[in-house]
């Protein structure tokens, strides 16, 4: 089987470049054992063209510098070995982000904007006090936080997302991962409704069409979707509550319309 | 306290002040900030009473659906008990009553879906590309939804209208249209019908996560089988009656 001869169709095209045109460039190779597509990029890039530009860091799935679209499905090109594809393979990049060049994509914008959206930290009123000693919390949630923070933010969830596609602002599947993160965390102050004006709306858990793809083809298997009904539900639950007080939400924007005026 | 407490209040005001200029620009950043306004509030409010209202007219809907299977079994039954139980059905005007809940429901399923559904070129091309270049299956079920969901609005309509304008049901009439030209009216509607309400099912399930992937697909699949093996069974019994009659 490892004796296949490889052919590459590979995008080419360099934004920076105004003589560049978007292409697909071909290549080829004799297969090796246990090669990995990583290994044949950089081959390619070796022996037949130093102009190639791909990502990498750790090559060992942890850095998420990676994620291309390889034959069409987002994929981390260090954890895919060629001999788990066809002979024929198509290489683009992630889309949905902005592109360097290439294979090579900027996930890193766009993963500190969202975490500033969310506001990717605890949120802690107390003062903090270096002599103290940590608080302590149940195994089973440090279990389940730490399950939610093996993302390596490499984009293939939201490269998979047919919500994203369509709406430049979405939140991603990842944005999402990274609230229940924060909800989980007996740490964080924040409240459900804390949430709801980032996430209880059509960038958020309302714009999700359920695809399932996120989960599908995050390359470490986190539970996207399951995480993505529990926002869902508990911010569907938030705007009944809010409702139901009748003053609910709309006083929090109130008293923001007023911070705005006063400044 | 409201729900939407001080701190949110805070951090609100805060980004409306000045941590917010830390932001590098990126096409979210560059929105107005008016999401933390009432308005946004309330939009963010209505979609969540949305997206609820979507599972629920489609439970609504499914329930229906399974409720008229349940009448139309009568008819395997023989046709003097179809026939008692239509009559019982019309005396009480149970008919219309079931006929306009389920246009009520038709209307505002389709409407709160159409939220989702790209409505112009640019995306609907964007999700198609998308859609062929990912062969996933999970995926394509939402474009099957959209365009059985499309087809059914056509022939469910077509089917209300020829039932209503056709009163008292009877099955000797229902037996002759489905002897005649409607059988292939009717193949494609049992079948949409039955798959999309599965596949709409096992979405919503999956949605809101009440049963995990790997059982919801063995109970739809047996789910469907039973189902459309029923609305076969039914087709066929009427057909024989038409075919009898003529
Ligand atoms: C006989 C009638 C119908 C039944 C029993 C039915 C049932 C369902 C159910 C149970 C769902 C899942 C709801 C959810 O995702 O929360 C659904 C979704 C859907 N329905 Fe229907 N429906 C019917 C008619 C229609 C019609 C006439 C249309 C459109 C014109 C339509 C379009 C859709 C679409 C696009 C979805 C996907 C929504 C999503 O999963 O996000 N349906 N349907
Ligand atoms: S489930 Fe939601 S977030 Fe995940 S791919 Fe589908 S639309 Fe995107
Ligand atoms: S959730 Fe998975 S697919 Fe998404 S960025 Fe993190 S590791 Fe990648
Ligand atoms: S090179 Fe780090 S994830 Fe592939």
């Amino acid at each position: 089987m490892p004796n296949r001869k490889l052919t590459f169709r590979v995008f080419r095209h360099n934004p920076y470049d105004p003589q560049s045109a978007p292409r697909v460039q071909k290549y080829e190779m004799q297969e090796t054992p246990r090669l990995t597509l990583y290994g044949a990029l950089t081959r390619i890039r070796e022996e037949q063209d130093p102009s190639l530009q791909f990502d990498f860091v750790c090559r060992s799935a942890i850095c998420g510098s990676c994620a291309m679209l390889v034959n069409g499905r987002p994929r981390l090109a260090c954890r895919t070995l060629i001999e788990q594809l066809p002979s024929r393979i198509n290489l683009f990049p992630l889309p949905f982000f902005r592109l360097v060049g290439d294979l090579s994509v900027d996930t890193g914008t766009w993963f500190r904007e969202m975490g500033q959206r969310v506001e990717s930290w605890i949120h802690d009123s107390e003062p903090f006090d270096p002599d103290a000693l940590e608080e302590r919390m149940p195994n089973d949630t440090a279990q389940t936080i730490y399950e939610l923070d093996r993302c390596i933010e490499c984009g293939c969830c939201v490269a998979a997302c047919g919500a994203a596609q369509v709406n430049p602002t979405y939140l991603g599947a990842v944005g999402m991962l990274r609230i229940a993160r924060f909800l989980t965390d007996p740490r964080d102050d924040r409240a459900d409704s804390d949430f709801f004006e980032v996430v209880g709306t059509e960038d958020g858990v309302f714009g999700c069409i359920g695809l399932l793809a996120c989960e599908d083809y995050c390359p470490k298997g986190i539970s996207l979707t399951t995480q993505i009904a529990y926002l869902r539900r508990k911010m569907a639950l938030t705007s009944l509550r809010s409702s139901s007080n009748g003053k609910g939400a709309s006083a929090g924007a109130q008293h923001a319309e007023k911070a705005k005026t006063a400044k | 306290m409201s729900s939407f407490n001080g701190k949110v209040v805070a951090r609100s005001s805060r980004r409306i002040g000045g941590a917010n200029n830390l932001a590098p620009r990126a096409q979210w950043a560059a929105l107005p900030r008016t999401w933390v306004s009432l308005n946004q509030v309330r939009i963010a409010r209505a979609t969540a009473f949305m997206e609820i209202a979507l599972t629920l007219t489609g439970l609504a809907l499914s329930l229906f659906m399974l409720m008229h299977l349940g009448l139309l079994f009568s008819i395997l039954l023989g046709r003097t008990s179809m026939d008692a139980l239509a009559r019982f059905l019309e005396r009480y005007f149970l008919l219309q009553i079931g006929a306009s809940f389920l246009v009520l429901f038709l209307v505002m399923h389709v409407m709160l879906v159409m939220r989702k559904v790209p409505t112009t070129l640019t995306r609907q091309w964007a999700m198609l590309r998308h859609m062929r270049a990912m062969k996933h299956w999970d995926t394509w079920t939402w474009a099957f939804q959209g365009v059985s969901g499309i087809a059914l609005l056509v022939l469910v309509a077509i089917h209300i209208w020829v039932v209503l304008t056709d009163l008292p049901v009877q099955s000797a009439k229902s037996g002759e249209r489905v002897f005649q030209i409607y059988l292939w009216f009717y193949i494609p509607l049992v079948v949409l019908v039955e798959s999309h309400l599965n596949v709409g099912l096992y979405r919503a399930a999956a949605k809101w996560h009440v049963l995990s992937r790997r059982l919801a697909h063995p109970i739809l699949l047996v789910f469907t089988g039973m189902v459309l093996g029923l609305g076969v069974a039914i087709l066929v019994t009427f057909y024989r009656v038409g075919a009898s009659l003529s």
